[in-house]
């Protein structure tokens, strides 16, 4: 580990402090200002996908920390729609700072229940039980939608005491909410917790015989990253207007683990999990662009243009693997390396 | 009631042999590159659909030696496939993380099933002279019904299994696949070129689902969901006999068949659809009882 070139920590306090150089605090402020001053200056457009990126990375956040402790779900979207169906049939009746963390709430307690498996079974057998618990999920979101037509359920518009947010305000909330959420993740990644989870990732048989408990800790891991794809899904849930069982397919969980923890940056809490999110939406709204680029100079595809999408999206996801496997955390790290040592990198 | 309960299980253990090829398909990846093969499902379906275009050209006037030509045509497909797949898809990735590869599989999915709605679209489609070759009257067996698609795949299946777990019981290649799938790094320093090991499965892969691709194509008419139905019957009838045996995916697929075709159908009945995911309780229920299955290896770990 390197530490910043020029910086001299004098206080423990300063020592253990999330900002490490002068540098940061610009750099923060002037990410801080960007956001605020980004819905008068870009499109409509662009702050929905930022919004969009606000979302799974509070989702993805989550699912980074479970892998930490090595344990691989593949039932995040599902998690996702929990949240969303949860903060859907409670919005009818609640305001959303209640059903925000009661959609939280009920996706830790489906997550957990689904993660039991994972005391018994390691590594990579649960990715087998998590597959089940997608699809069990799936359909119990289909069969507790079937007497709705189309499926779907509305979500009340965000407000308080009878006033109404507008798409601005509710994307401020949206930003402020991403920020709490990533806050207590960097936190929890340095308690005392976050290093048992680490140690049960190095090998969980090792951690049992210092003495954690496996159930527990991976019970509480299960439960922090159901709550995060809770919070994330009533977010999605608001932001969308509506809920249906379709919004949440086995794909975007692999898309979750796959695209958004590792190529994000595994361990990584706050800044990997962002730019995993990131990723996720650039490869969809690229698949998006290319198809729509492409479509006109191929009349012939005519139906075929679903499948045209998923051809492109499965070559952006093999292209991504091959080219850069580590992930971008690690050119990103790379970066950063290269600057705390700047101007001294002898 | 006893004879409606005997022709389930008869029913399940029909169809149970086609779950087991498409385990097996799963099952050889898995064991011999520690490879959770998501497109399996996929595979199927492409599968499916390379039988019906090939059998669709209609190069005879019997419409049973049409299809076989459509196996027959689609296997050599599944060749080039499988030697391509691992070529360009998989290669670049040994020595990275296993999820890394497991995420491939996934592209592997997308692309295959992408392909498959930019040729044949997405209307549902039967094979060709479907009902000259499985008439739709079932088969009379003594006391038994059976449909006479589950007849030929069941017939089908025993010779994939038989030919399979000759191959790699007794044979040297078999030998060297097991090799690999103990140790890749000791295999190779005795000669044994892991590269065309992992070729070799892949086209193996391909074959078993092409052939169960046939059989759901007939049962169930040729449409994009035979891939998530090969998924969520392969998984769960790989675990049930332990993931890395070729032979718990044959008892897999029978138990799972058996339990889809019982329980299942007396489910539906109070619940609709509830079979659907029948096999995913199944192989939850699988993975905390008895997690590495009937005939999987057991890990022992030590610190």
């Amino acid at each position: 580990m390197s530490r910043p070139s020029g910086v001299i920590k004098e206080t423990f306090l300063a020592d253990m402090g999330f900002i490490e150089k002068p540098f940061h605090y610009f750099a923060l402020s002037l990410l801080g200002l960007f956001l605020i001053i980004l819905p008068f200056v870009t499109s409509e457009y662009i702050l929905s996908q930022i919004i969009l990126i606000a979302i799974f990375g509070v989702a993805i956040m989550g699912l980074n920390l479970l892998t930490t402790a090595q344990l691989f779900s593949v039932m995040h979207a599902a998690l996702i729609g929990v949240g969303a169906f949860t903060a859907a049939f409670l919005s009818q009746s609640l305001p959303f700072f209640i059903t925000i963390p009661l959609a939280g709430l009920m996706a830790a307690g489906a997550s957990v229940l689904f993660g039991l498996p994972s005391v018994r079974v390691k590594g990579f057998y649960l990715l087998f039980s998590t597959t089940a618990a997608q699809f069990i999920l799936e359909w119990i979101f289909n069969w507790m939608t079937r007497d709705i037509p189309g499926s779907a359920v509305y979500v009340e518009a965000m407000g308080i005491a009878g006033y109404t947010f507008s798409a601005i305000e509710r994307y401020y909330i949206f930003i402020i909410i991403a920020l709490i959420m990533g806050y207590l993740i960097a936190h929890i990644g340095r308690t005392p917790l976050g290093k048992a989870l680490v140690m049960i990732g190095e090998k969980d048989y090792a951690a049992q015989i210092q003495g954690l408990s496996l159930l527990k800790f991976k019970s509480i891991a299960f439960a922090i990253s159901g709550f995060y794809a809770g919070v994330a899904g009533a977010m999605w849930g608001y932001n969308l207007g509506m809920v249906t069982p379709e919004h949440f397919p086995f794909l975007m969980s692999w898309e979750l683990l796959g695209i958004g923890v590792i190529v994000g940056g595994l361990g990584s809490y706050v800044w990997g999990s962002l730019l995993g999110a990131t990723m996720m939406i650039a490869v969809t709204q690229g698949t998006t662009v290319l198809v729509g680029a492409l479509t006109p100079y191929l009349p012939w595809l005519g139906a075929g243009a679903f499948g045209l999408r998923a051809v492109i999206y499965g070559l952006i996801i093999a292209a991504i693997l091959i080219l850069e496997p580590h992930g971008l955390a690690s050119l990103v790290r790379k970066i950063k390396r290269f600057f705390d040592l700047w101007p001294f990198s002898y | 009631m006893v004879g409606q309960l005997f022709d389930m299980v008869v029913l399940g253990l029909a169809a149970g042999t086609i779950y087991g090829v498409m385990a097996l398909s799963f099952v050889l990846l898995y064991r011999v590159g520690k490879l959770v093969n998501i497109a399996v499902g996929d595979m199927v379906l492409l599968g499916a659909y390379l039988i019906f275009a090939f059998s669709e050209l209609k190069l005879t006037p019997s419409p049973v030696v049409n299809l076989l030509i459509g196996l027959g045509c689609a296997s050599v497909i599944g060749v080039i496939l499988g030697v391509v797949t691992e070529r360009t898809l998989m290669r670049p990735l040994y020595g990275q993380s296993i999820l890394a590869l497991i995420m491939m599989t996934v592209a592997l999915g997308l692309l295959l099933r992408g392909f498959t709605i930019i040729k044949w679209g997405t209307t549902l489609r039967v094979f060709p002279g479907q009902h000259e070759v499985f008439p739709p009257v079932p088969l009379q067996i003594g006391p038994i019904e059976l449909p006479y698609v589950y007849v030929w795949s069941t017939i089908g299946a025993m010779i994939i299994f038989g030919f399979f777990l000759y191959i790699f019981r007794k044979t040297l290649f078999g030998f060297a696949m097991r090799a690999v799938s103990l140790s890749p790094e000791a295999a190779a320093t005795h000669g044994i070129s892991i590269r065309k090991i992992y070729v070799y499965s892949w086209i193996i892969a391909y074959l078993a689902a092409f052939l169960a691709g046939l059989v759901l194509g007939a049962l169930n008419g040729i449409a994009i969901m035979i891939s998530e139905l090969g998924l969520s019957r392969a998984l769960p009838a790989a675990l049930i006999g332990g993931i890395d045996s070729p032979t718990g995916a044959l008892l897999g697929g029978l138990l799972l068949g058996v339990i889809e075709h019982t329980l299942g159908t007396t489910l539906n009945a109070y619940i609709p659809g509830v079979s659907d995911i029948i096999p995913f309780v199944v192989l939850l229920a699988v993975l905390i009882i008895k997690p590495y299955g009937l005939f999987g290896t057991e890990r022992i770990e030590r610190v």
